[in-house]
């Protein structure tokens, strides 16, 4: 072992108690550093996982494969699972649809485990077609309007085919152009084939696959292959250049983040160590030791406190990672919500934390390292070389001293002014603890906090439907369905009024005909206006404004319907009506109203929508199941979206709070550090009060006092700039998302009082070391 | 022949108004014990610091044999202290977390040199250390840790060594012995010598006596003020 090495361990454990300090400080910024990129390959695996359910786990469609060439296409090693499906032709569609996406609809047959896994994530409204004349139809094929679920005939290359649609696929799904019109099939295709498929490694996707089509004869390959975009994009590998550099930006700031907090850790500990040994390097330079073997011995010293670090960051980045997973898996697991978090253990995450801590461990000593090679040996012989030379400003009595009513408290002030190098290295540190854990804290809070829905919960299920004859018996059945606690059926109407009230905003005012029982029962037989509620941000501020003047009752004159009295104006604040008004709101009538006042025999037919409320939330898959039998068109889980979002909100919530928790951690390690780091290098100072008559009380209050005042001063900083920090962070990110700004007085009241325990704690640790010290032992030393 | 001159080596520190030293030469011989007395604050410790390429001079040059010090940069300059000089100071200054071996090899160590076994056997025993190689500094007396010191002053056998008030924190008896030691490194190895010390008895011993007052040196051998 060389000599700087030796000289490095023996360092390292004459100084035992600073040594683990450093290492169980660097240890939280390597668990940090750790579990960012342990969570961020994970969160990457999970969200991938998550999207391509959406098709079936399949990456990619290769369209147009030459009957021929499909088996050798499927058997490429490369491929590690595949579908094929037929493509029957390119459709002429009879009046009153139409097909907006791609060349023609081309219709597709799928056997069944196609039809599961590509279509059945997709189907928005009905089921999987059962046999070849029963058919999928994208949810846009009647311009927005509700699908009937009818029997439509198909013109195919000459010849006409009744289907009876009984499904409806999502029409912008992400491989939409390659299936929109589905039908069942299970004979071999005559035509063109499309295989979708997925490889094992993405590297490179979009070319191999492409190189893969075109070997297998598929003419202008680049034009007949989609990809799950969205999915792939998580691992990096979509086609989407924006995505890619997104998610690997949101890497990159948090990693500079994690950088800049866990550098400062790392160098105080190496500043506070190299000023505690300035003589030592000193005198390593009177016997010939070159800057540059000081240099490296401070650099080694760094590099032989990170390794120990990083094994714990190790043990504890991967641990805890693993652990949040599996509580949160227990989590989904009891809300029967099936999602899944994957722990994914990179060996790129590990290599990466580790280069990640040597890289900012080797910056974070530079600058001390840089310090002890330029110590001069003089250092080792003279002491009083290294006080630092004082200004004529900091030789005056400053107002704090001049207001300090003691002797004591007016020599900490003198002390605080003249300790000027040290004290602002301490205070700029602190200042950024601060600032980080201020700005990104109170930043991820609003954010968290805005995430909550804008309007309040709305029904559990919804139904939409085309008009229907059968529009109050279907209410009824549905009122009688185990589980449904009410429901509000609603024909909605888009009518004009000739003369618009104040305070409203267009001349187009919504009419919601319901059922005339319900008119009866749920509003008194009157006519009333709902008015629906949300929230908006003005000048950072949340507030929240209503459709319709909140009072306003008469009449309202409708080109469609004449003279309609409002008797008064309904707030949409229960979930039923909360629904049934959706953004606009507008005014309730009853069927018989409706019929009595229409003045056109032809207007155009309106949307029904059945809003249900259920006693037992937790069986909403069986009542959702129930009413699609009764309702075989586009319905609406809301409970299960819900479940899927919370799921989805509590981790994102779970690995941000968990991220800051660590961050703030490192922060206070490094405050902790600083403080006590301090201390220890001023025994030699405190000694020489004591033996001058100070007692270990006064001596306390002095440390006390100094400490005090730098604490406070960070933390005005901290404050004032982790605020301005938020503030920007959060105008930034208004421009895309409604979050307001709120002075995070939260954060602030959390360092207060952290900082306030940190000065406790230091005051009776230093009160102790003071009492016991051996006064003569620390005179002695030079 | 002179192994180390000093010509008009003058330190003035910033915000006093007399130099530390003022103009002084000095000549010192091979082989030579040359003891340096004078007053507190007279300027002794800058010279002997001066003179071993630990402090750089407000004007003048220092020259070992053929080698202007202070032309040298910090490197060389490291260099040259690891090889040509052998420090020793009044407080030992000795690494605490080393063991008296490793201390007194450090600067063979920073040189990248393994010194020979029996070489280093020898230095133990002729400084009667031999039973204490493994020790640590807080585990040894007063003078045995400063005969660590001159151990890892000679280990390299330098050009000169230089030792400031080597005896000064040490009992008569203890005094003796390293002076003793010191006397023997001069006689039998040819040792150079350049001993600052307040104790007549010392200066006794020495080969050649310069008297240093408010910076001026006397009896310097050299061109100049003397």
């Amino acid at each position: 072992m060389g000599i700087i090495n030796r000289l490095t361990k023996r360092t390292l454990q004459g100084e035992m108690g600073r040594t683990l300090l450093t290492i169980v400080s660097m240890g939280i910024a390597a668990t940090l550093v750790v579990a960012t990129l342990v969570g961020f390959t994970s969160s990457q695996k999970n969200l991938y996982e998550y999207s391509i359910q959406d098709t079936g786990g399949m990456q990619f469609v290769i369209q147009d494969v030459p009957r021929a060439n499909v088996q050798k296409l499927r058997q490429d090693p490369a491929v590690t699972r595949s579908l094929a499906f037929s493509n029957l032709g390119t459709a002429a569609l009879p009046k009153g649809y139409q097909n907006y996406v791609g060349n023609g609809a081309n219709l597709v047959g799928m056997d069944p485990t196609a039809l599961r896994q590509l279509v059945g994530p997709q189907l928005v409204a009905g089921r999987l077609p059962r046999t070849p004349s029963e058919l999928v139809v994208p949810s846009d094929a009647r311009s927005g309007k509700p699908i009937k679920l009818e029997t439509i005939r198909l013109t195919i290359a000459g010849k006409n085919r009744s289907f009876r649609i009984v499904g409806v696929i999502n029409g912008y799904h992400t491989f939409s152009s390659a299936y929109r019109w589905i039908t069942y099939n299970d004979q071999p295709s005559t035509g063109t084939v499309s295989i979708a498929g997925s490889f094992a490694s993405v590297t490179r996707l979009q070319q191999r696959v492409q190189a893969l089509a075109t070997a297998n004869g598929v003419n202008q390959a680049a034009t007949k292959i989609s990809f799950n975009d969205r999915a792939l994009s998580w691992l990096g590998a979509g086609g989407n250049l924006r995505d890619m550099v997104t998610v690997s930006g949101l890497l990159l700031f948090a990693l500079i983040v994690i950088g800049l907090a866990a550098g400062m850790m790392i160098y105080t500990s190496i500043n506070l160590g190299v000023r505690a040994r300035t003589q030592r390097y000193g005198l390593l330079r009177s016997i010939g030791a070159t800057p540059k073997q000081v240099r490296q011995l401070v650099y080694r010293e760094a590099l032989a406190l990170v390794l120990p670090a990083l094994g714990l960051g190790y043990l504890a980045g991967t641990g805890g990672i693993a652990v949040v997973l599996e509580l949160l898996n227990r989590n989904f697991g009891n809300s029967k919500f099936p999602f899944h978090l994957y722990f994914t253990l990179s060996p790129w995450a590990l290599i990466g934390s580790a280069v990640f801590m040597i890289i900012v461990t080797f910056l974070a000593s530079a600058r001390p390292a840089q310090r002890a090679a330029r110590v001069t040996p003089l250092v080792a012989v003279r002491d009083n070389l290294a006080t630092p030379r004082l200004r004529s400003w900091q030789m005056r009595t400053g107002l704090w001293g001049r207001l300090m009513p003691t002797p004591l408290s007016r020599l900490a002030a003198k002390n605080y002014r003249r300790n000027s190098g040290t004290r602002w290295t301490m205070i700029a540190t602190l200042s950024v603890s601060i600032l980080i854990f201020v700005g990104f804290t109170g930043f991820a809070r609003a954010v968290l906090k805005d995430t909550v829905t804008d309007y309040g919960h709305g029904a559990d299920l919804y139904f939409t439907l085309p008009d229907t004859p059968h529009f109050d018996t279907i209410a009824t059945a549905i009122d009688r369905t185990d589980n449904v606690q009410a429901s509000l059926a609603t024909k909605r109407y888009d009518f004009q009024i000739n003369k618009r009230p104040p305070g409203f905003a267009s001349n187009i005012v919504p009419v919601f005909v319901v059922p005339d029982k319900t008119f009866a029962s749920q509003f008194n037989g009157q006519v009333v206006l709902l008015n629906p509620s949300h929230r908006v941000i003005t000048k950072g501020q949340r507030r929240q404004v209503w459709g319709f003047p909140t009072q306003f009752s008469g009449p309202l004159d409708f080109a469609e319907l004449g003279k309609l009295t409002v008797s008064k104006t309904v707030p949409a604040d229960t979930p039923l009506l909360r629904a049934a008004a959706s953004y606009n709101g507008g005014v309730v009538i009853s069927e018989s109203i409706l019929a009595r006042s229409l003045k056109k025999t032809k207007i155009e037919s309106p949307t029904v929508e059945y809003n249900i409320m259920l006693r037992d939330t937790r069986q909403h898959g069986v009542t959702f199941k129930k009413l699609q039998n009764l309702m075989p068109t586009d319905g609406y889980d809301v409970v299960a979206n819900d479940e899927k979002s919370m799921a989805l909100l509590t981790a994102i919530q779970v690995m941000v709070y968990g991220f800051l928790a660590l961050l703030s951690l490192v922060s206070l390690a490094n405050i902790i550090n600083h403080i006590f780091a301090n201390l220890l290098q001023r025994r030699r100072e405190l000694a020489m009060l004591q033996a001058i008559g100070t007692t270990p009380g006064q001596v306390t209050r002095l440390l006390g006092l100094e400490n005090g005042r730098l604490l406070l001063i960070s933390l005005i900083w901290g404050s004032v700039l982790g605020t301005l920090l938020n503030q920007v962070l959060l105008k930034r990110l208004s421009t895309i998302y409604e979050v307001a700004f709120a002075i995070p007085w939260l954060e602030i009241g959390i360092v207060v009082f952290i900082l306030f325990v940190v000065w406790a704690v230091f005051s009776l640790v230093s009160y102790r070391m003071i009492r016991r010290q051996n006064i003569d032992h620390w005179l002695r030393l030079t | 022949m002179a192994i180390l001159t000093a010509h008009e080596l003058t330190k003035q520190y910033t915000g006093e108004e007399i130099p530390a030293l003022n103009h002084a030469n000095l000549a010192i011989a091979a082989g030579e014990f040359v003891a340096i007395v004078g007053p507190s604050g007279s300027g002794k410790s800058t010279l002997l610091h001066l003179l071993g390429g630990v402090d750089k001079p407000t004007s003048g040059t220092v020259q070992l044999y053929d080698t202007d010090v202070f032309a040298l940069n910090e490197t060389q300059l490291a260099i040259f202290r690891r090889r040509q000089v052998g420090l020793i100071y009044q407080f030992y200054n000795l690494l605490p977390t080393l063991t008296v071996q490793e201390n007194m090899t450090l600067p063979a160590d920073l040189d990248g040199r393994k010194i020979p076994g029996a070489e280093l056997s020898d230095l133990l025993a002729t400084l009667g250390l031999t039973e204490k190689a493994g020790a640590l500094p807080s585990e040894l007396s007063g003078g045995q840790q400063q005969r660590v010191a001159i151990g890892r002053a000679l280990i390299n056998h330098p050009a000169i060594v230089l030792a400031d008030e080597p005896t000064g924190n040490l009992d008569q008896r203890n005094s003796q012995e390293i002076m003793a030691l010191l006397r023997a490194a001069n006689t039998t190895r040819g040792q150079t010598l350049v001993v600052i010390t307040h104790d007549p008895a010392i200066a006794a011993q020495a080969d050649r006596v310069l008297t240093i007052t408010d910076g001026k040196l006397t009896g310097g051998g050299g061109n100049g003020h003397h």
